[in-house]
């Protein structure tokens, strides 16, 4: 740790500079003077415009030629990666905002911006596949009509949860940056915009009550409907508490995306980061891991199915990778936690969520044994489609933390930022629209203050 | 005439306990027909209000030309089971099968059970009426059949023709007909007439319309053919349990072969679900799953159609009204998968790439934190430069 050099710097700002010197994060500031189209932005627009090419062509062909689903895999990497494992990584708006605003840990305050942002994304992402996903298309229309809906299916309660969640709550909790945003764009518009935040202001309850609710029956439902998949499923993964189990996994997962995706975007685009909100979210992280291994490992020995995972088969060796990856991932994360190297803590969040993930595609695809002479590989088109649809989230998220006030930074980095647009662009910063970042800095702190 | 204990009095003065009534209702709502008034209450003990103020309906039950399939079916009805049915929620009066009067004795108990409720009682005939000789072929009591059923029927409330034969003649009135047999409704024209066909029918039809019947004083809706909607509005095609195999293109083509071991669609061994309209598919017999014909691997024969089940051949496969999926859609595979060189070298460049990424990232973290100072650093100046500039304007 180099606190040494930072403790050199002497810290600005309206508020007074912390006794000892280490970097805060006070607010969200956009990344700035960095052009929006760079080569990775258009890498990742290129593989979105290739996967939407070949979902085209998998319309057209059927779900057999397309993919390397069978009938007895109807699960292939669409479901399993980018709607169990996405939305586990994207579960940050339900788990950070659970421990923050449910808890009372407010350090991770800073987070929820990045939080909510990957959440909605990630949601987002997964049902636009999860529609492309659907074998018979012709028959989708369905959907729009609910007093079709087979309500007792735990897959009706995944479908609604995920999808009012997606496109309420998620929704709405994204609104407030986008008008910020807007605060400053047309002076006409903010008694509108004013109008508009209060109302919200007044929902947010209501919202986040739901916010909280409908992640959680949803993913714990996702464990449910591998319950139901009963003996297919080896007994090293099918439990009765797969339900919560999932649960924890996409806790300590989406802290991992969160937190791991904040620090990396702090690298990149040379942020400071606050040692004391990373540190905070590490520990939860790693007791979230820690619990979440004792529960199963428990669950495991009073079922007797331990034993399973000291025969010398596939399964035994998918679950000590995913068992090591993420108790090594917790450990990691704890000894970050003395050492304060955020190298620790990156690879230790990298490795859990690398672990989680595997753990979630074990009931769905590793583990899953629904009967001899089959097996299921994504074939190359499936698997490019997958990519194509997150790459389309991540492209997205690119474009956001550019124009929206998302990740988190000191007081210090909003003034560079003012002084940045004061310094470079003069012409656009007495008129509306950098009036945003730069010179109507009294609105902005008050705003923020609420 | 007498007065008629309600439902709930007579359970009282016969010692059935409040447990058990509320009990009979529960298996009431569980099994009688959706659709119905009666049974679409919100909990079991509205279903025991309402049906313990009835006045238990008084039922007559004659024979015709029949197989008294349709009484055995009703026997071995076991929720309710058959002695709740006629002992507590209809009081049924007169049938010759399940009394134990005969000859005289069997004419006179008619003739009271008439006449104690004349104009109340619900008529259930079962079995085809027959027509030709002046109706000589079937003679009850030194009567032709008909005006046995002239006579009852004058004085009832409401028939009910119960199986096919009543209906529209059944087997009796298969090609060539020799005694003529007709079905009830060709006969009783001036009174409502409710046809339940089926070879034999499911009795919670009977025990639906009869409970409908006596709460709400009328008739449930009723189709051109005078059968009940709730149970006879859908072809079994709708609701087979074996129609994803239909619309997936798996038939079994003989008896035996694997298609019909594995349980597939039974339409071209000639199923006439597509054309039947019935309920069994929903409601199996007896309350035994999979206990109906396609379950047990039997075409269905379209017993309830007229036109159907003795105008087709056994084997002949009927039109279908709309074949889904069309030809034009893609086609659904079942290959039983692999692994494609194109795909592994995805997966492996992708999980490399990622790797690779987060391993080169992972080593620029402490290296970062002094550029986070730097910038800092950087700030501090430009913040210093700008008041410079500020103060030039001012």
């Amino acid at each position: 740790m180099s606190t040494a050099t930072l403790s050199n710097v002497p810290f600005g700002g309206s508020k007074p500079p912390a006794a000892d010197n280490k970097p805060r994060w006070e607010r969200a500031v956009p990344v700035y003077g960095v052009s929006v189209i760079t080569p990775i932005f258009l890498a990742l627009a290129g593989l979105a415009v290739l996967s939407l090419f070949l979902t085209v062509y998998r319309e057209v062909v059927g779900l057999g030629p397309a993919s390397g689903m069978n009938d007895k895999f109807g699960w292939g990497i669409w479901k399993t990666f980018n709607v169990v494992v996405l939305t586990a990584w994207g579960s940050g708006a339900f788990a950070v905002g659970v421990f923050a605003w449910v808890f009372g840990r407010k350090r991770l305050f800073p987070l929820m911006r990045m939080a909510l942002l990957t959440s909605m994304l990630a949601y987002a992402c997964g049902l636009c596949l999860l529609g492309v996903d659907v074998g018979r298309p012709w028959n989708f229309y369905w959907v729009v009509l609910p007093w079709h809906w087979n309500i007792h299916s735990p897959m009706a309660e995944i479908a609604i949860c995920m999808s009012v969640y997606a496109s309420i709550p998620l929704f709405l909790e994204n609104i407030p940056p986008i008008l910020e945003r807007l605060w400053h764009v047309n002076v006409s518009w903010q008694p509108a915009i004013e109008r508009v935040e209060h109302a919200l202001h007044k929902f947010f309850p209501i919202i986040a009550a739901a916010a909280y609710l409908l992640p959680a029956m949803h993913q714990s439902s996702l464990g449910a409907l591998m319950l139901l998949a009963g003996q297919r499923v080896h007994p090293l993964w099918q439990t009765p508490f797969l339900p919560l189990l999932y649960v924890g996994a996409a806790t300590f997962m989406s802290f991992g995306c969160v937190a791991g995706t904040t620090m990396l975007c702090c690298l990149i685009w040379k942020r400071a980061m606050d040692m004391e909100v990373l540190d905070e979210a590490a520990r939860i992280s790693a007791w979230t891991i820690f619990g979440w291994l004792a529960i199963r490992n428990l669950d495991l020995l009073f079922r007797g199915s331990l034993f399973t995972a000291f025969h010398f088969t596939r399964y035994a060796g998918i679950f000590w990778t995913e068992t090591l990856l993420i108790a090594y991932g917790g450990w990691l994360l704890l000894q970050s936690l003395k050492t304060h190297k955020r190298q620790t803590m990156f690879v230790g969040y990298a490795l859990s969520s690398l672990g989680g993930m595997l753990y979630r595609f074990s009931p769905t695809t590793l583990a899953y044994m629904p009967g001899p002479h089959t097996m299921y590989f994504p074939s190359a088109i499936e698997i490019l489609i997958a990519l194509g649809f997150a790459s389309i989230g991540i492209a997205i998220f690119l474009v956001m933390v550019k124009l929206l006030a998302i990740l988190p930074a000191s007081n210090q980095e909003w003034r560079n930022m003012a002084a940045y647009y004061k310094a470079r662009k003069p012409a656009i910063s007495r008129n509306k629209y950098l009036g945003f970042f730069g010179h109507n800095e009294l609105s902005l702190s008050d705003k923020k203050s609420h | 005439m007498s007065k008629r204990p309600t439902i709930a009095e007579h359970l009282k003065a016969s010692g059935v306990s409040r447990r058990n009534f509320v009990q009979l209702c529960g298996m009431l709502i569980a099994t009688a027909p959706v659709g119905l008034s009666l049974t679409s209450k919100k909990s079991v003990l509205q279903v025991a209000a309402a049906i313990g103020k009835i006045k238990r309906p008084s039922v007559i039950w004659l024979h015709f030309q029949d197989c008294t399939g349709c009484t055995e079916t009703l026997l071995r009805t076991s929720a309710p089971d058959v002695a709740h049915l006629i002992l507590d929620v209809i009081s049924l009066d007169y049938h010759e099968t399940l009394m134990a009067a005969s000859g005289v004795q069997a004419e006179a108990a008619l003739r009271s059970a008439i006449a104690e409720n004349e104009g109340k009682f619900v008529l259930v005939v079962e079995g085809s009426i027959p027509m030709k000789e002046d109706g000589n072929y079937m003679q009850l009591g030194s009567k032709p059949a008909v005006q046995v059923l002239r006579e009852v029927a004058a004085k009832s409330a409401a028939v009910i023709a119960i199986g096919s034969c009543a209906s529209w003649g059944g087997v009796p009135s298969a090609d060539p007909n020799p005694t003529g047999a007709v079905g009830v409704d060709s006969i009783i024209t001036d009174k409502p007439v409710v046809n339940l066909p089926g070879c034999p029918p499911n009795p919670y039809n009977l025990l639906g319309v009869v409970l409908e019947y006596v709460t709400m004083g009328k008739l449930p809706a009723l189709d051109d053919q005078g059968r009940p909607k709730f149970a006879y509005e859908r072809v079994i095609h709708e609701n087979c349990p074996r129609r994803a195999h239909f619309d997936a293109g798996r038939f079994a083509t003989a008896f035996g072969d694997e298609g019909h071991r594995k349980g597939w669609c039974l339409y071209k061994l000639g199923c006439k679900g597509p054309v039947t309209h019935a309920a069994c598919a929903t409601r199996h017999f007896n309350e035994i799953a999979d206990c109906w014909p396609i379950g047990a691997g039997i075409p269905c024969v379209g017993c309830t159609e007229k036109d159907v089940v003795w105008k087709l051949g056994t084997f002949e496969t009927v039109p279908i009204h709309l074949a889904t999926p069309p030809d034009n859609y893609p086609p659904i595979y079942s290959p039983i998968g692999g692994v494609s060189i194109g795909a592994a070298a995805l997966v492996g460049a992708v999980a490399g790439g990622l790797g690779g990424a987060t391993y080169v990232y992972s080593q620029r973290f402490t290296s970062s934190q002094e550029a986070g100072a730097e910038r800092i650093e950087a700030g501090q100046a430009e913040k210093q430069l700008d008041k410079k500039s500020d103060r030039k304007e001012v």
